[in-house]
């Protein structure tokens, strides 16, 4: 039962209050995460009118409608503004599910128990860099679960992007033009397996690599003219050094390095997300600076159902709107009760084409459910909208290890000045027979993470 | 359809001894493209190396002979080609993954070029006689307009720091673009488009893919040693008269390269990060795949009907014949000379002594002087009947090579010019390298030094564009040129011997700007031999969709014409090339 006190309204205030002060402090009712850590349920957390859409917006939203452009204006201040338009303008829908008030839905189980494990033992030190309380690098889940500043929020999205120890994405995209046609079709790999911060195995770090924090590599399986198209960053525990990053491209048949900083360029023809995209947290967090707390505020995010393994065997998904019926994955979004809205700019980034990035971070989870960029005239640019999920749809069931997997299953990425769509998906399988894996172990690091997997996938 | 085709089962588990091999399921895709190709000319200049292109095609030349002044003429006719290539390529890509640690991976190549290249004599696009007939190397078939590899055919292994590929293979090494200081495992098919090829493509359609055994081990993260071993194959010239080939036609090749004459190349290199810095070191026995040229006797018993007709069993034990195809004045000797970096009088001397001392009865002297090789010469054309074709054969010698490399990331003040700014360095070392003698007498042998230094930068100028890519090199050689011609050949012309150049000197300019969402890409190349020499390559590719790419470019040269630049070789052969290419 629901405190009847706090009515609509209550929760705006506050947030409002905690926004002008420019701190964050998961929870209305009570803190969330001592909420989370006591029950693993955030219902004492907040107030009823955030956790169900249909006390939200007084019942003219009901969980189980579809939103479209005849009622996305009731939600319109629970959505990014690229989300917005493209739902109002571009025929873009989306199913409203419950809310997740079971915390133990919106992780990885090994990474949950980690931060619950290591929670309050996060730092950061003098030069910004996430250490133990002792001064060692950090030992796994979130450092920051009841963060208080935007630069903690974010050290919860970069020190562990997929939350498994490794992982190994079957990713296929389809790039849409502006006339809404499929105009590339790419498959490829996106491997990566952090050095530090580790949630099983007995240690938290891989030895003799704790100055690392992630290895991360990506490979084109498909079209013929991009395969083994290959990139391998090594990224530093020490946020302020750019990863090392070496490449093979088809055209030159051989592997060489390449300069780290140009992370803002599509990989492939087509494409409309660049490195520094990947999961709202794409650089090293001390590459960008001026974090600030923008905005707290209820999101719809696409945190669960998400999962189509239980109807399509490869994981893909139904499509719709856009002037071919094509351009957006159907997905399923809930009212996420807060949101910390941060903002920073990429200061070590002098010519980057990007002014700053606004990022919509859930706070039950610390994961990411929205971001925008802003080009160098300030105009709003892309959107990299995720979606994710426990891996279970129906009968269905992905493990990743003793435990079900909780996954991202899908991404829209739009270049909204030039109306080009990129979207992917997390496959069961793509062109190459690799498959989506987590929790492998090493084995991942020789066969994706290695300049010599780079040449044997390569060449 | 690039989907994979079939996920298959193998079949059942086999048993045997203490383990089991697991059920395994292979994922068989298959991609490719066809693509059309064309290259019409710009310029009205002809492939001088071939019968239509011969400057001296009907163009009488004054001629001394012992006996006189005479008339020196070739009664060829010159060609006229608007179209130096036109060619249908097909590549299919087979790949399949057995288990995690073995996949294969097979490529299927097809070309048909229709002669549409104007030539008065009869040639082929492809044929070269290697393996089984026509063909240059052991999984190809050639014929005169088509040809069908298998540029790659091999089963990679993987195990932990563990790779081993074996099969039929391409090796490249060197980080440098264009410039093959480290590039040494394998030699370049010449055959298709020379190398004519948008730059940024580099030699991934050139090198001779040979079977071999290659692997690589991983020692920590920052050490890696790889060896490989290879059955050697030559550089695989283009046939005589076909548009692009290289060595004057007045002269015959006997490349007596056969599969029985295989040699496995070896090599070993050593590679290791040190934070910004990478070095590697490496060694490779190789034989030389350009091979040297010499005189050989020419085997053809043909009198000089100047002489009676006789003379035809002494001509066979020399490098000449008696052909109206062949070299039919001095000046042309002399031309022709310097045009291959040759010495036309110690070259008439090499070709009367030694194992060809036969010549003599015929009344051949050694010579001091380019008036008196010059007077011979148009002596014994003008008692052939005209002209007389010379003989040459290629051999490949073995060599080693010793290189080292390293490159360095600059880190300077972010969005500076110098910031991630990469400096790369190569040098490689082969003592006692040999090489084709001016005189094509026996080889000279000499050490060679070839290094590289390149700056290598991704710069953005505007927030509108992606980054620019831009790599400036430069090459020293020591020895020879940028073909691998020895440098004391060069400087010679029609009036002249040559002086030879002290070394090798080229830079090399290459700009890539993508345009947003990289569906447009303008590229700009620049090589500059500094003797006088320029090849300006700009290109345009447009890759509308996932299915279809077009490329556009324009390959023009422009030299001193002194035979001192490697540009001059190819001077006559600017053209717009033109590539449509559908994929599947």
């Amino acid at each position: 039962m629901h405190i009847a006190k706090f009515g609509h309204g209550f929760s705006r205030r506050v947030f409002l209050e905690r926004t002008a002060q420019g701190i964050c402090a998961a929870g209305v009712l009570a803190p969330l995460w001592s909420t989370i850590a006591r029950s693993g349920d955030i219902t004492k957390a907040y107030p009823a009118e955030l956790l169900s859409i249909d006390a939200h917006t007084k019942g003219r939203i009901k969980t189980g409608d579809v939103i479209t452009a005849a009622n996305v204006d009731i939600v319109k201040h629970l959505l990014d503004p690229v989300a917005y338009r493209q739902v109002k303008e571009m025929g873009r829908r989306f199913t409203i599910v419950p809310t997740t008030t079971d915390a133990t839905r919106l992780f990885p189980h090994e990474y949950l128990e980690a931060t619950l494990r290591n929670a309050g033992k996060g730092r950061l030190d003098a030069d910004g860099n996430v250490t133990t309380s002792d001064g060692k690098p950090w030992i796994g889940g979130n450092p920051f679960p009841d963060a208080k500043t935007g630069l903690e929020v974010f050290a919860n999205l970069v020190l562990s992007w997929g939350r498994h120890n490794d992982s190994v994405y079957a990713i296929r995209d389809w790039d849409i033009s502006p006339d809404g046609a499929v105009s590339y079709q790419y498959d490829f790999v996106w491997a990566e397996q952090n050095t530090i911060g580790l949630t099983s195995g007995g240690t938290p770090y891989i030895e003799g690599k704790e100055d690392k924090l992630r290895y991360q590599a990506v490979y084109f399986t498909a079209p013929s003219d991009a395969k083994g198209t290959a990139y391998l960053n090594t990224w530093y525990n020490d946020q302020r050094k750019f990863p090392d990053l070496i490449g093979y491209i088809p055209a030159f048949k051989r592997v060489r390095n390449f300069p780290t900083n140009q992370r803002f360029e599509p990989l492939v023809p087509g494409i409309t997300y660049f490195l520094s995209d990947a999961w709202g947290a794409g650089d090293p967090m001390l590459t960008w600076g001026n974090y600030k707390l923008v905005g707290t505020q209820p999101m719809l995010g696409s945190q669960s159902a998400n999962f189509t393994g239980g109807r399509n065997a490869n994981w893909e998904r139904g499509l719709h709107g856009g002037p071919q019926n094509q351009t957006f994955f159907d997905d399923y979004k809930e009212l996420c009760p807060e949101c910390f809205v941060v903002e920073c700019e990429p200061v070590g980034y002098p010519r980057s084409p990007v002014s700053k990035k606004r990022v919509y971070i859930d706070a039950r989870n610390m994961m990411f459910i929205g971001y925008v960029t802003f080009d160098r005239r300030g105009e709003l640019w892309k959107s990299f909208e995720p979606a994710f999920s426990q891996y279970v749809d129906g009968n269905t069931k992905v493990m990743d290890g003793k435990h079900v997997a909780w996954s991202w299953t899908h991404v829209m990425s739009h270049d909204i000045q030039t109306n080009r769509m990129s979207r992917f998906v997390q496959a069961r399988e793509i062109v190459g027979g690799v498959r989506s894996e987590y929790n492998q172990g090493p084995s991942i690091y020789s066969r994706y993470l290695t300049e010599q997997a780079v040449r044997r996938f390569g060449t | 359809m690039r989907r994979a085709i079939s996920s298959v089962l193998l079949g059942t588990a086999l048993a045997g001894g203490g383990g089991t091999l697991a059920l395994a399921e292979t994922n068989v895709t298959v991609q490719g493209f066809i693509r059309q190709e064309l290259a019409p000319a710009v310029t009205g200049d002809r492939n001088p190396y071939n019968q239509g292109g011969n400057p001296y095609n009907n163009n009488p030349q004054a001629i001394n002979t012992w006996f006189g002044p005479a008339i020196g003429n070739r009664t060829i006719d010159s060609s006229d080609s608007p179209i130096n290539w036109m060619a249908t390529r097909l590549e299919t890509d087979i790949s399949a993954q057995f288990t995690d640690s073995l996949k294969g991976f097979v490529r299927v190549r097809a070309l048909y070029a229709p002669q549409v290249y104007d030539e008065p004599v009869g040639y082929s696009m492809f044929k070269t006689g290697y393996y089984h007939g026509n063909s240059a190397t052991p999984f190809e078939i050639a014929g005169k307009t088509g040809m069908a590899d298998l540029p790659a055919a091999y089963l990679d292994y993987s195990e932990g720091p563990l790779w081993v590929r074996a099969g039929n293979q391409q090796i490249a090494w060197g980080e440098s673009l264009f410039f093959r200081v480290l590039d040494v495992p394998n030699g370049l098919d010449l055959r298709r488009h020379l190398i004519f090829e948008p730059v940024a493509e580099e030699f991934s359609d050139k090198r001779v893919a040979m079977p071999a055994v290659r692997g690589s081990f991983r020692f920590g993260e920052n050490v890696e040693f790889e060896a490989f071993t290879q059955m050697f194959n030559p550089s695989i010239l283009p046939p005589a008269n076909s548009p692009y080939n290289l060595i004057p036609s007045q002269f015959t090749v006997h490349d007596d390269y056969r599969a029985s004459d295989s040699y496995p190349n070896f090599g070993g290199r050593l590679q290791m990060h040190f934070g910004d810095l990478s070095v590697q070191l490496l060694g490779v026995r190789r034989k030389n795949p350009d091979g040297v040229f010499q005189w050989t006797q020419s085997g053809v018993n043909r009198g000089l009907p100047g002489a009676g007709g006789i003379g035809g069993d002494v001509l066979a034990t020399t490098p000449f014949e008696v052909s109206s195809t062949g070299v039919c004045s001095a000046q042309e000797w002399f031309h022709y000379a310097g045009l291959v970096r040759l010495n036309g009088v110690t070259a008439v001397n090499s070709a009367v002594t030694g194992d060809f001392a036969s010549a003599q009865s015929l009344g051949a002297t050694t010579v001091s002087s380019y008036t008196e090789a010059a007077e011979q010469l148009n002596t014994f054309f003008n008692l052939a009947g005209g002209c007389m074709r010379g003989h040459i054969r290629r051999s490949y010698p073995l060599e080693n090579i010793f290189g080292a490399g390293a490159n360095y990331t600059v880190t300077a003040e972010p969005g500076s010019f110098l910031d991630q700014l990469i400096i790369r360095g190569e040098v490689s070392y082969t003592p006692n390298k040999s090489f084709t003698n001016p005189s094509l007498g026996a080889p000279i042998v000499r050490d060679e030094v070839a290094a590289s230094l390149n700056f290598e930068k991704y710069h953005r100028f505007s927030d509108d564009f992606p980054a620019t890519y831009m790599v400036l090199q430069y090459l020293y050689k020591s020895k020879s040129d940028l073909f691998g011609r020895y440098l004391g050949g060069f400087g010679g012309d029609e009036s002249k011997t040559p002086t030879g150049d002290h070394s090798f000197h080229a830079l090399a300019f290459a700009v890539q700007q993508p345009f947003p969402n990289l569906i447009w890409r303008a590229d700009l190349s620049i090589l500059a031999d500094l003797e006088g020499g320029v090849m300006v390559q700009p290109a345009l590719r447009w890759k509308p969709s996932a299915d279809w790419q077009v490329d556009g470019y324009a390959t023009l040269f422009h030299s001193a014409e002194n035979n001192r630049n490697a540009i001059d070789t190819v001077n006559w052969a600017s053209e717009i090339g033109l590539r449509f290419t559908r994929l599947f």
